[in-house]
Formats: C-alpha cells, sequence, structure tokens
C-alpha cells in the first residue's frame, strides 16, 4: 500500500508538494494527472526517498519512507521514463544486476522467464541493452518489478514516447501486475492512458490534489473536459 | 548475493575496451620499471662485486710482498681503502638515491680533504619522484593516474544517465553500492601493482627482506585507497562523470605535482644549503693558499707534533702533501658541516610535511623500504668519513716517522664495513607514512559516506 500524509516539499520557498494526501491500496492504480511542475515526480521522489519531506509523511507497505529508507525501497519497484540500463549488459544481466541489488537472487531461467512474462521477446534477452528500444527497456524494468515481488509499482510517464502498440502492450502487462495484488502509482499526462489503466485518477495542481475521480464514473471526453477546467481554474 | 554482485560488476568492467587497454598499458609501464631498476641494481651488484675482487687480489698482492719484507706505508696509501654500501634490500622497487649518491668511495690518504659526495643534496622532490623510470616512479605518479582513469566515474555517470535512480530504487545503500563497484573496478589495478611490488622482491630482494616487502605491499595498497577514497569523495557529490574526471586530474596535479614542488621551495627556503660552486671555490682557495705555504705549514705541524718528527726534520713531499690536506680540510670543513646540515634539515622537514601529498609519503617510503633513501645514503657517507680519519690516523704518523709496514700493521689496516640503520627506525618512518595514508583515505571515505547518507541524495532528484 503507497499512502501520503500531509506530504510537503518545498524548493528554495516554492511549494512543489502541498499537505498531499494519497491512499492506493493493493491492486489499485491510481494515475496522477497534471502539467508540468505540477509536482508528480516530486511525489514519486518523496515516496522513494530520494528526497526528504519538509512536513507530512510518505509510508509504503506501512513503513515510512523518511524512518527507512532502505526498507521502504525494499518494497518498491520503480519504472522511470527512460529505464537507463547498462548498455554493455544483455537484457538478462541488467535484471540479474538490478534484481539482485533488490536482495533477490534468480537463476538464469527464472530470469529468462520472468522477460518473457514481461514480454520481452525471446531472442532479445542474451543481447546487449544498448541494442534496445524504449519500449524493450520498459518490459525489463517490469520484469524487474516482478522479480523483486515488490508491493507497489511507481511509474513516471511510462507512456510517454511509445508507440500505440507498444503503449497499448504495457497497459495490458500493467493491469496484469494490479491484478497480483501491486499498488500502483503512474504520474502521467497521458490521459487517454490514465482513463484507460487507473481505476482512479488524481489531478495534481502546484503540489496540490485539485480533483480525485473514480475512472468507472466518467468516460474519456469528461476527463479532458474535467482536467481542461481544473488548469484553468 | 554480494559476491554475485562483484562479479556483475568485474564483468561491467571487463566489457569496456578501454579498461583493457590501461590495464596493458600499466602492465608495460610495471615490467619497464621494474627493467630498468633491475638494470641500475645489476650494475650497482656487479661494481660491488669487481671492487671486491679487487680488493681481495690487491691484499693478497700485498701480503705476498710482506711476507718477503716490510713495505712502506706510501706503496699501498695511494691505493686506497674501498667504502661499499651493500646492495640495498629491495632495489627493483625503488632506484631512489643511489643514481645520485655513489655506492662506493675509495677512501684514498692523498686526498682525504676532496669533498666527496656532494651529488647527494635533496633534489627537487618532484625530481626526486620523478627522477628514473623505475618502479618507484610508475607507483608514485602513473599507478594514481591509471587507477583513476578506471573509477573516475564510479557514480557521477550514473547519476547522469539516470541508472543510479534505478539502482538505489532497488533498496541498497548509496555507500554500499559505490563501494562495491569502486573495489571491483580498482581491483585490477591493485591486483597488478601489488604483483609488481612481489616480483621486485622475489627477484631483486637480497636475504631478509620478507618484513621490508609485507610493508611495501601495505604502503602500495594503502597508496591505492586513497586514490579509490578520492574517487569515491567526488563521485559522492558530482553532478556528471566530466566533472568528476576533471576534480581527480586537477587533484592529480595538485597532489603528485603541485605539492612536492611547492614544498621542495619551502625547504630550499627555510633550509638553503651552501651552493655547490661556493664548496668547491672554498676547496681551491684553501688548496692553493696551504700549498703555497707547504713547508712553513710542515714545520709548524712538526712544532705541534715532535714526536711524529723525522731524524733531520727533512720533510719529503708525502708529509708535506699530507700536512697541505689537514689544512685544506680544517678550511673546507665548515662549509661542508653547513652543507650536509642544511641537507639533513631540509630531509627533515620534507618527512615531517610529507602527509601534505601521499605522493611524497609514498616516495618516501618507497626509498626507505628499498634501501635507497636518504638517509642510508647519508648514514653510508657519515661512515666514510669515519672511515677516512682512521685511515688518515693509520697513515700519517706512520709516514711522517718514516715506518714500514709489516704484517701485522696491514692486519690492523682500516676496513669498511655498513652499519646498517637500526630497523626500527626506518621502520617508524614507513610505519608513520603508511598510517598517514590510511588516515586521509579514512577521512575521505567517512565524508563520503557522510555525504551519501539516503537523506543526503538531493542530486538525485535533479
Amino acid at each position: 500500500m503507497l499512502e501520503t500524509l500531509k506530504l510537503t516539499k518545498r524548493f528554495n520557498g516554492h511549494v512543489a508538494v502541498n499537505e498531499l494526501n494519497l491512499a492506493i491500496k493493493p491492486g489499485e492504480v491510481f494515475a496522477l494527472l497534471g502539467p508540468n511542475g505540477a509536482g508528480k515526480t516530486t511525489t514519486i521522489n518523496l515516496l522513494l526517498g530520494f528526497l526528504t519531506p519538509d512536513a507530512g509523511e510518505a509510508r509504503v507497505n506501512g513503513t515510512s519512507v523518511a524512518a527507512d529508507p532502505i526498507a521502504a525501497r525494499r518494497h518498491i519497484a520503480y519504472i522511470p521514463e527512460q529505464v537507463m540500463l547498462y548498455p554493455r549488459f544483455t537484457g538478462v544481466e541488467n535484471l540479474d544486476y538490478f534484481s539482485t541489488l533488490g536482495g533477490r537472487r534468480h537463476t538464469r531461467e527464472e530470469l529468462l522467464l520472468l522477460l518473457k512474462k514481461a514480454g520481452l521477446p525471446a531472442e532479445a534477452a542474451d543481447r546487449r541493452v544498448g541494442t534496445y528500444s524504449k519500449g524493450m527497456r520498459q518490459k525489463v524494468g517490469i520484469a524487474l518489478a516482478l522479480a523483486t515481488e515488490a508491493k507497489a509499482l511507481l511509474l513516471d510517464e511510462p507512456t510517454s514516447g511509445l508507440d500505440p502498440a507498444a503503449s497499448h502492450e504495457f497497459s495490458l502487462l500493467l493491469r496484469k501486475l494490479a491484478g497480483q495484488g501491486i499498488a500502483i502509482l503512474m504520474a502521467t499526462h497521458d490521459l487517454f492512458r490514465a482513463r484507460e489503466d487507473a481505476t482512479r485518477i488524481g489531478i495534481l495542481l502546484d503540489g496540490k490534489l485539485a480533483g480525485e475521480y473514480a475512472t468507472n464514473d466518467i468516460k474519456h471526453v469528461d476527463l479532458e473536459k474535467l482536467y481542461l477546467k481544473h488548469l484553468r481554474a | 548475493m554480494t559476491s554475485h554482485l562483484f562479479r556483475l560488476e568485474l564483468r561491467l568492467l571487463v566489457r569496456e575496451r578501454a579498461a583493457w587497454v590501461l590495464l596493458a598499458l600499466f602492465a608495460a609501464a610495471l615490467g619497464y620499471g621494474l627493467w630498468n631498476g633491475g638494470r641500475v641494481a645489476g650494475r650497482q651488484r656487479e661494481a660491488a662485486a669487481a671492487i671486491a675482487q679487487d680488493t681481495e687480489a690487491f691484499q693478497a698482492q700485498v701480503r705476498q710482498h710482506l711476507g718477503q719484507q716490510a713495505i712502506d706505508p706510501k706503496a699501498i696509501a695511494g691505493r686506497g681503502t674501498m667504502a661499499v654500501l651493500p646492495p640495498a634490500p629491495l632495489p627493483l622497487l625503488a632506484t631512489g638515491q643511489s643514481d645520485l649518491s655513489p655506492g662506493h668511495e675509495a677512501v684514498v690518504l692523498w686526498r682525504l680533504a676532496d669533498s666527496g659526495d656532494t651529488r647527494s643534496e635533496l633534489e627537487n622532490p618532484s625530481h626526486l619522484l620523478a627522477g628514473r623510470f623505475d618502479l618507484a616512479f610508475v607507483l608514485v605518479w602513473l599507478f594514481p593516474l591509471f587507477l583513476l582513469a578506471l573509477v573516475y566515474d564510479l557514480m557521477a555517470g550514473d547519476r547522469e544517465s539516470g541508472t543510479l535512480r534505478l539502482a538505489l530504487a532497488q533498496g541498497v545503500t548509496p555507500w554500499r553500492w559505490m563501494a562495491r563497484r569502486a573495489l571491483a573496478r580498482s581491483l585490477p589495478m591493485l591486483i597488478l601493482a601489488a604483483l609488481a611490488t612481489l616480483t621486485a622482491g622475489f627477484f631483486g630482494g637480497s636475504g631478509g627482506t620478507g618484513t621490508r616487502l609485507v610493508l611495501a605491499l601495505a604502503v602500495v595498497l594503502a597508496y591505492g585507497l586513497f586514490w579509490v577514497a578520492l574517487a569515491i569523495a567526488v563521485n559522492a557529490v558530482a553532478r556528471s562523470a566530466a566533472s568528476a574526471a576533471t576534480s581527480l586530474g586537477a587533484a592529480w596535479v595538485l597532489l603528485v605535482l603541485v605539492a612536492p614542488t611547492l614544498l621542495n621551495v619551502a625547504v630550499e627556503t627555510l633550509y638553503p644549503t651552501p651552493s655547490r660552486p661556493e664548496l668547491v671555490a672554498a676547496g681551491r682557495k684553501a688548496s692553493g693558499e696551504a700549498e703555497k705555504r707547504g713547508g712553513e705549514l710542515l714545520n709548524s705541524f712538526y712544532r705541534d707534533h715532535p714526536e711524529l718528527a723525522p731524524p733531520g726534520q727533512q720533510a719529503d713531499f708525502a708529509a708535506q702533501h699530507l700536512t697541505v690536506q689537514t689544512e685544506v680540510g680544517r678550511a673546507v670543513e665548515p662549509v661542508r658541516q653547513k652543507f650536509d646540515e642544511q641537507l639533513a634539515r631540509q630531509q627533515t622537514a620534507v618527512g615531517q610535511w610529507r602527509f601534505l601529498s601521499p605522493a611524497i609519503a609514498m616516495h618516501e617510503a618507497l626509498t626507505d623500504l628499498a634501501g635507497t633513501g636518504y638517509w642510508r645514503h647519508r648514514a653510508f657517507r657519515e661512515q666514510v668519513g669515519g672511515l677516512r680519519q682512521a685511515v688518515s690516523a693509520f697513515f700519517t704518523p706512520r709516514i711522517h716517522k718514516r715506518e714500514s709496514i709489516t704484517m701485522s700493521d696491514f692486519d690492523q689496516l682500516p676496513r669498511f664495513e655498513f652499519r646498517e640503520e637500526p630497523a626500527g627506525v626506518w621502520m617508524g618512518r614507513v610505519l608513520a607514512s603508511l598510517a598517514g595514508m590510511l588516515a586521509l583515505a579514512g577521512a575521505l571515505g567517512v565524508w563520503a559516506w557522510r555525504s551519501l547518507r539516503p537523506g543526503r541524495l538531493g542530486l538525485l532528484s535533479a
């Protein structure tokens, strides 16, 4: 479970995240929408413990991130906008490296299976990552989430730059992960994917949650209107 | 888990072509340094052996003559007594002072007042460091460069590319992650440096060098550790691989080039030695004047030492020459003494301030361990000074009295035996250098550890 309780972060007097309250349950996909500078990435950095909050608290699976960032991170899988892997390693070696860093050691067969589950073509697993597309690198990121058996997944603009087919494929994987009981927070600009993949949507403006909606209650076109209404308000 | 990650880090390293090139170049430099050091050591060993053989042959010849009749002391005084500095314990490790100060000296009665060795003055420490392309040069100067070329980008590049965010998101502490990587990336260079040090000990060392070799290994590894700690500290704060490389390059220039030069300038300013031309001019002047007053000096000498006056007080050329020499020695002595004292002060100051730069501490430690350092050569020069006095005391009365030398006299002819500096003294200097380097590495490590605490990784969010 992912939680933020009045989470606040300031940079040189500017409030980037302002008393943010979130609670994302296992199996839930929460899409955090907002323009550039709204505080989406800062929220993710606070949940990862890469930043220290000025007030409030972030919790992952009940562990306070500020109190024990290392323990909190052990419950998290993180997929940034660009999954940066070691280009001299193959896909399976990258997965081996990062999952071992996360404290999980797998056999080569297990790693290959995880990559397969994440949708990476079998022939690509032993190819150097330097030759991978962005979509393929994201699949290694998904495989990493599976390998570390994370309780929560943080996604930062995951579909940015993906072609529609790759984006659709990614959505399917995301739903599969949610189905496994993982709490997912996805920061995105992509209204369509947010409506398709998320169970709830929050609109973040100036670090504050301006509105929160269940995706079952709104249509694509309504979401766009709501979003623009919040922006203009 | 840790060993698996370590292997993966090594695999990442071996996939870099540049790493292989660097390792090959470093290995070649070490090999050339060892070979060069071996050549110098070999020449010195050959010279010492030739002297020993020559001396033995001469003594056998003299004994043969003495078996038949006593001989005139002037006949053997001109030959001189050889003072030989025994081969250094680990000569392949560092040429040190052995290419500046001679390892042997003929103490000849007729030239006792000569200035002897004045070439062993303290050189620019950076020249001392560069000196010859020996193993010490490679270890002090090039080892940090090659090492930094492999470890300059421990974290900065990952921070720049974004890999660091993914790595740290797995729940590993930045300190542990970087320390493991630093160890993996520096290990091949450290192994090469250690192997070269062991090679210097096994192939060039004389007997009983075990302690020196162990200490040399510790000093080399501590020096490497210092540079790795510096790379960790720089990477803890550098925003990009390029800025890390620039900072570490600047640190190398500062610590290996600038600091020794500045220290040299400082000690030469604080303790200036009389110039070499001044020493030579003082000798020439005294010599010229004394020769002019030769007869007068001799008469004066016999007035002071009537017991040495020959029958009829007819001084011959040899007696006059000895008297002139004594006078020259007396005139030059204050200049020479000042020269030696200032050199010792300079070297003491270098020793005290060597922690300004680990490169100075490393060089001092290596030459001490090799047995080619300033203090061992100074001890040799001092002991040669003692031999001069003994030779003078042996021959002068006999020449003045025109006494012949018998077999029993010849057995009492002063011979040179070098007394090594007590182990505790050189070991104290080496251990202080070692402790200093470890302390500097430790301080950098603590600073890096503090900078890498999870709550202080603000750069990650950029």
